[in-house]
C-alpha cells in the first residue's frame, strides 16, 4: 500500500482513537446511552475497517475484539463494568502505541503478535456467552461435494452437450428464479449468469406467458434461468451469493449427464421467438465511420451555436465549412455540398448567425438518422438552430442521453484539513508582507527629503495605508485559520482524571467549561503540558480521599473544574479544585527551611505572595512523593512553560476549601513590536513593551558603586549595564559625549542598558530560534527585516539573570 | 448510445441498459415490423431481453460470435442448436 | 468512463478503494456520510455503481440505500454495501432496502473488481 494511504490511515486512526477515548469515558459516566454506544461502536468499527487495509494483523485483531465487545454492548448482551473499561482503554492505548510505531517504521515490531494475543484474549474473556459465532456459511464449507439427485430439467440440456460434459466429470446445476422486483435491487440476472465461472450451458425462458402489451411491465422480472457450471461448488455459490435465496444448486454426477441413462425425448423451452437471419444491406453500411461522421456533424452544429467574439466569427465559419465539406463527401450528399458555398457566404456575412449552415447540418443528420420514435435531443436543437441568435444548447434530460461524470460541481467539502506547515508558511509570508510594507513610509520620506517630490510621497503614503489595511486583515485572517479550540488541550483530561483517581482511591468529577474558546494552535499546544501538570497536582495534592472529605463535611466526590474563556486578547484558563487548599504559613516555613527565603523576606511576604512560592524552583509541598506528580517536576516547570508562551500564572487558595490556578495566555502570536538598537556593528531587537524609555545621558552622570555602574533617574537608582559587555562583543570605542541609554523593565526590576544607537521600532513576526541556536535562551527569537536581514531579538529576562 | 432507432431497425449497441427496455418496448409497439440489429451489441439487460422475448421482433443481424450476448441468443434459442 | 460513487466515513477506505478503481479506469466520486451522498445524488450525480459503508454518521448506509432507490435515476443502479464478516443481519436489511450485494472489508483489489464485473456489464 502506498505511503500516502498509510499516512491517511494514521491521521484518521488517531482521530478515531481520540473519539473512542472521549466516548468511552462519557459512556462510563452516563451509563448505557444508545447513541453513545452506537458512536463508540462506529468509531471502533471504522478503525478496524481502515486497519484491515494494511498488513498489521495484530493491530486489527485487537480492534476486532474491542468491536465485538461493543457490538454485544450495543445488542444489550453485555454491560460494561469499570474493569472492562480499563481493559478496553488500555487496549486502545496499545493501539495508539502501535500507530506511533507504524508511523516511525512503517510496520509493527516482532513482539506485536504476542502483545496482540494478550490483549485479544483479555478482551475476548469479557465477551458474553457464545462470543463471536462462526461464520454462517461454515455449514456450506463442511458440505461434502456428493452428487445430488439430478434435477428433472437436466433433460432440457441437448444430448450432445451432456455427452460432452459427462466426460469432464461432475458439474453444478443451477436453477435461478430471479425475484420479480430484482431489477430494483440493481440485479441483472442475465449478467449474473453470463459471468458465472466455467459456465458450460444455460437456457433462459419466461416463467409465465407474456401478457398483453398494456399489461406488460418490462421491469417485473419473470425470467427463469437454467445453467450448468463446471466450476467448484464454492465458486458457484460465491458467485451467486447475492441471490442465494433465488437459487437452487445441485451437484450432477457425470453418470447422470450421460445420455445413455436418460430418456431420449427431451422437452425444450417454450416461447422461443422466431429467428430471422435477414440482414438489411443499407443497415450494414451504417457502420462506425458513419456514426463518427454523424457525431462530427453534431459537433459542428454546437460549434456554430457557441458564443464567439465577432472577430473570430469568419474564421470559425470557414473551419466549420471545411469540415462540413469532408463530412458531406463521406455521406455522399452531393446536393448539400453544392449548397455549401452559398450557406457559407451567408453565414460569414452575418456575424453570429449561421442559420443556413445549421439548416444544412440538420438536413444531413435527418437523412442519416430517420424517424426517432421518442423525444430525442433533436427537437431542442432544431428550435435552437432556427432561432435568431445562437443560444446555449438546452440541457436534455432524456434517458438516451449519455451521462458524463455529473455532479462535479456539487457541494465540495466545507471543511478543509490543511497541513499545519502550510499555514506556518502562509504566516511567514504575511510576516514578510508586514515587514515589506514597513519600507514604504521610509520611501515616502526619501521622496521628499532626497528627491524633493512631495506629491509622490503623498501617493506612496496613500498606497501604504491601503497595503497596511490589507496586510492587517490578511494577518487577522491567517490568525483565524490558526485558531483552534482550547478544548483540544483538555481532551486527555477525562481519561487522566479517571485513571489517576482510580489509582489514588479518590472520587473525582471533572467539569470542563468553555472548551470552545479559541486560541492560536501554538498557544494551545504550549498549554497542554502545564495543564496536565496542574490537573495532576490537583488530583494528587488537592482533592482528599473520600473518608477525609466526609470528615471535613464535604461530599465524598471531589470536583476539578477547568474553565476557559477569552478576555480581550488573552485566553484565561482556570483550574479549580474543592480540595484541601494550601496553607500560606506552611509554604512560608518550607521556603525558609529550604533556604529559598531569608527571615526578613518571610516577614514581609503577604499570604497571597506566599502562595506563589509554590512556583519557586525546587519547591514541593507533597508530604510523600507519589508516583504521579512527584517526579521531580515541580510547579516551577509549569510556570516556566507558561512564561515561555508569554503567559502568566497565579495561584489562589483557601485552606480547607480548595485551590485555583489561573493561567493567562496571549490569544495568538501577533506581530511583535521591536525596537532596533545598535551595538558595535550589529543590530539587535528589543521587545518594545519592555522598553520604558530611551534617553541620552552625559558620560559623567554614570555613578560608580563599587565595581557596578548605575544612574539616577528621577530619584531612582538604576543599575547600568553595557550591552556590548553583556553580549561579549568587542568593546566599542570609548564614547565621547552622551551615552545612548535604554531603560528597560522586566517584571518589577528596571535597569539601564548602554547601547551605541537606538533606531526605529518595527513590526515583526517573532520566530523562536531553531536548531543549535535554540539552546541560547539569551535570544527571544529572530525576525526578518524589510531589507531581508535577520534580526536577533534579545530576551531581556534572561539577560537580567546573567547579571 | 445503447439503442439507436433507424427507420425500421433498432440497433442495439454496446451495453443495453435497463432503462432501454422502456424505449425499445415503445418503439416496437410503434413499429410492429421493426427489426433488431444485434451486431454491435455486447450485453442486454434482462429487462431488455424480456421486451424482446415478449414482442418477438425480427432480427436483422445476429450478435458477433463469442460475445456474451451471443451466449444469450444461444441460451434463448437453444433448441435451434439441437439436432 | 463509468463513475463509481464511494460512500464511507473512513478516509482511508475511500482512498484505498478510490486508488484501486481509478487504476481500473473508473471515475470516482466520494462522500463521507449518507447525508452528503444523498445530496450529491439529488444534485444530479448518476453513478454506474454505488459502494457504501453501512455504519456512518448522520445517515447510515441502509437509509441511504432506501432513499437513493426512491430517486428516479437510481431505481436500477447497482448498490454494494461495505460490510464486515459479522454483519449478516445488516446485509439482509440492506438487501431489503434495495442493495444489490455486499463486499467484505478489507476489500482486496481482485475481489472488488470481480464483484464489479458481476454487477456492471462491460467492465
Amino acid at each position: 500500500m502506498s505511503a500516502q494511504l498509510l499516512e491517511a490511515f494514521l491521521a484518521e486512526a488517531r482521530e478515531l482513537l481520540e473519539q473512542i477515548g472521549t466516548l468511552a469515558l462519557e459512556l462510563e459516566q452516563q451509563g448505557q446511552d444508545a447513541d453513545l454506544i452506537n458512536s463508540l461502536f462506529r468509531a471502533v468499527h471504522t478503525l478496524k475497517g481502515g486497519s484491515g487495509l494494511f498488513d498489521i494483523v495484530p493491530f486489527t485483531q485487537v480492534v476486532h475484539a474491542a468491536e465485538d465487545i461493543l457490538s454485544q454492548v450495543r445488542e444489550g448482551q453485555l454491560e460494561l463494568t469499570p474493569e472492562h473499561m480499563d481493559q478496553l482503554l488500555s487496549a486502545m492505548d496499545q493501539i495508539g502505541f502501535w500507530l506511533d510505531q507504524l508511523e516511525s517504521s512503517g510496520t509493527l515490531d516482532d513482539q506485536a503478535p504476542a502483545i496482540s494475543e494478550r490483549f485479544t484474549l483479555a478482551l475476548r474473556s469479557i465477551l458474553g456467552g457464545g462470543g463471536d459465532s462462526a461464520p454462517s456459511d461454515s455449514a456450506a464449507e463442511s458440505e461434502e461435494a456428493a452428487p445430488d439427485a439430478p434435477p428433472d430439467w437436466l433433460l432440457r440440456v441437448p444430448e450432445a452437450k451432456r455427452t460432452e460434459l459427462a466426460q469432464q466429470g461432475n458439474c453444478i446445476a443451477i436453477l435461478y428464479t430471479p425475484d420479480e422486483q430484482c431489477f430494483f435491487q440493481g440485479h441483472d440476472p442475465l449478467l449474473t449468469i453470463n459471468t458465472l465461472p466455467n459456465l458450460a450451458w444455460w437456457q433462459i425462458a419466461a416463467r409465465e406467458p407474456w401478457p398483453e402489451l398494456e399489461a406488460f411491465d418490462p421491469y417485473r422480472c419473470v425470467l427463469g434461468i437454467l445453467a450448468l457450471s463446471q466450476a467448484p461448488l464454492e465458486d458457484v455459490r460465491h458467485h451467486l451469493r447475492y441471490v442465494s435465496d433465488q437459487i437452487e444448486l445441485s451437484i450432477v454426477a457425470a453418470s447422470d449427464l450421460d445420455p445413455d441413462a436418460t430418456p431420449a425425448a427431451a422437452p425444450t423451452v417454450e416461447d422461443a421467438p422466431e429467428v430471422s437471419d435477414q440482414e438489411l444491406p443499407d443497415d450494414q453500411t451504417l457502420n462506425a465511420t458513419t456514426q463518427l461522421v454523424l457525431e462530427l456533424l453534431q459537433e459542428q452544429r454546437d460549434c456554430l451555436r457557441a458564443q464567439v467574439v465577432p472577430e473570430l466569427w469568419t474564421g470559425r465559419v470557414a473551419s466549420v465549412g471545411a469540415v462540413l465539406r469532408h463530412l458531406l463527401t463521406v455521406l455522399n450528399h452531393e446536393d448539400l455540398i453544392a449548397q455549401l458555398p452559398e450557406a457559407l457566404a451567408q453565414s460569414t456575412a452575418n456575424s453570429g448567425q449561421a442559420a443556413a449552415l445549421l439548416e444544412m447540418i440538420n438536413q444531413a443528420l435527418e437523412r442519416s438518422r430517420p424517424p426517432a420514435p421518442q423525444p430525442s435531443p433533436e427537437p431542442a436543437l432544431e428550435a435552437a438552430a432556427s432561432a435568431e441568435t445562437p443560444t446555449e444548447p438546452e440541457p436534455t434530460t432524456e434517458r438516451r442521453q449519455t451521462q458524463p461524470a455529473a455532479g462535479k460541481d456539487d457541494n465540495r467539502q466545507r471543511v478543509l484539513k490543511v497541513d499545519a506547515e502550510r499555514i506556518d508558511t502562509l504566516m511567514d509570508l504575511v510576516g514578510e508582507l508586514i515587514v515589506a510594507k514597513n519600507a514604504l513610509p521610509f520611501l515616502a520620506r526619501r521622496a521628499v527629503e532626497e528627491f524633493k517630490i512631495r506629491p509622490l510621497s503623498k501617493e506612496i503614503k496613500g498606497h501604504f495605508n491601503i497595503l497596511n489595511r490589507i496586510a492587517e486583515e490578511m494577518q487577522g485572517a491567517v490568525m483565524q485559520v490558526r485558531m483552534i479550540p482550547v478544548g483540544t488541550a483538555f481532551q486527555r483530561f477525562p481519561r487522566l482524571v479517571r485513571d489517576i483517581s482510580r489509582k489514588l482511591g479518590k472520587q473525582v468529577q471533572l467539569e470542563l467549561q468553555g472548551e470552545d474558546t479559541e486560541a492560536d494552535k501554538n498557544v494551545v499546544s504550549d498549554l497542554s503540558d502545564p495543564l496536565i501538570h496542574l490537573v495532576r497536582n490537583a488530583l494528587d495534592h488537592g482533592i482528599e480521599t473520600p473518608s477525609e472529605r466526609i470528615e471535613s463535611g464535604k461530599p465524598p466526590t471531589g470536583r476539578i473544574r477547568i474553565k476557559a474563556h477569552q478576555q480581550e486578547d488573552r485566553v484565561l484558563i482556570e483550574i479549580n479544585d474543592d480540595g484541601r487548599g494550601m496553607d500560606p504559613t506552611v509554604l512560608k516555613r518550607k521556603a525558609y527551611e529550604k533556604g529559598l527565603l531569608t527571615e526578613e523576606a518571610l516577614e514581609r511576604l503577604t499570604d497571597q505572595e506566599a502562595l506563589q512560592l509554590i512556583f519557586a524552583a525546587g519547591f514541593s509541598t507533597a508530604e510523600s512523593i507519589s508516583d504521579l506528580s512527584g517526579r521531580g517536576v515541580g510547579m516551577d516547570v509549569v510556570r516556566n512553560a507558561v512564561q515561555r508562551a508569554s503567559g502568566d500564572i497565579i495561584l489562589d487558595s483557601t485552606l480547607g476549601l480548595g485551590t485555583t490556578v489561573r493561567l493567562s495566555l496571549p490569544l495568538s502570536m501577533t506581530v511583535t513590536q521591536v525596537m532596533i538598537i545598535r551595538v558595535g556593528d550589529e543590530d539587535f531587537g528589543v521587545i518594545f513593551d519592555t522598553v520604558r524609555e530611551t534617553l541620552r545621558l552625559p558620560q559623567n552622570e554614570v555613578q560608580r558603586i563599587k565595581q557596578h555602574e548605575a544612574i539616577i533617574l528621577r530619584e531612582r537608582l538604576l543599575p547600568l549595564h553595557r550591552l556590548d559587555h553583556l553580549l561579549g562583543l568587542p568593546e566599542t570605542s570609548p564614547q565621547q559625549g552622551d551615552l545612548s541609554v535604554l531603560v528597560v523593565g522586566v517584571g518589577s526590576t528596571d535597569f539601564a542598558l548602554v547601547v551605541d544607537d537606538v533606531r526605529e521600532g518595527v513590526d515583526v513576526i517573532l520566530k523562536p530560534l531553531e536548531g543549535v541556536m535554540s539552546s541560547f535562551p539569551l535570544y527571544a527569537g529572530t525576525a526578518l527585516l524589510g531589507d531581508g536581514r535577520v534580526l536577533l531579538v534579545l530576551n531581556l529576562k534572561e539577560l537580567l539573570q546573567c547579571l | 448510445m445503447p439503442v439507436r432507432y433507424l427507420r425500421d431497425i433498432a440497433r442495439l449497441e454496446g451495453v443495453c441498459a435497463v432503462e432501454d427496455a422502456e424505449s425499445l418496448l415503445e418503439w416496437l409497439h410503434e413499429h410492429p415490423d421493426g427489426k433488431l440489429n444485434f451486431k454491435d451489441c455486447e450485453h442486454l439487460h434482462s429487462a431488455v431481453l424480456q421486451v424482446i422475448m415478449a414482442m418477438q421482433p425480427c432480427v436483422a443481424a445476429c450478435p458477433r460470435a463469442g460475445t456474451p450476448i451471443a451466449a444469450v441468443m444461444d441460451a434463448l434459442f437453444d433448441d435451434a442448436d439441437t439436432d | 468512463m463509468k463513475t463509481i460513487f464511494l460512500v464511507d466515513d473512513s478516509t482511508t477506505i475511500l482512498m484505498s478503494l478510490g486508488d484501486i478503481l481509478t487504476k481500473a479506469g473508473f471515475s470516482i466520486e466520494k462522500a463521507s456520510d449518507g447525508e452528503a451522498a444523498l445530496t450529491k445524488l439529488k444534485g444530479g450525480l448518476k453513478p454506474a455503481l454505488i459502494i457504501t459503508d453501512l455504519n456512518m454518521p448522520k445517515m447510515n448506509g441502509i437509509e441511504l440505500i432506501r432513499s437513493a432507490r426512491a430517486l428516479p435515476g437510481m431505481r436500477f443502479t447497482p448498490i454494494l454495501m461495505l460490510t464486515t464478516e459479522s454483519q449478516q443481519a445488516m446485509r439482509d436489511e440492506g438487501k431489503k432496502a434495495g442493495a444489490t450485494g455486499w463486499l467484505v472489508k478489507p476489500v482486496a483489489p481482485d475481489q472488488l473488481l470481480g464483484v464489479i464485473k458481476q454487477v456492471l456489464p462491460g467492465s
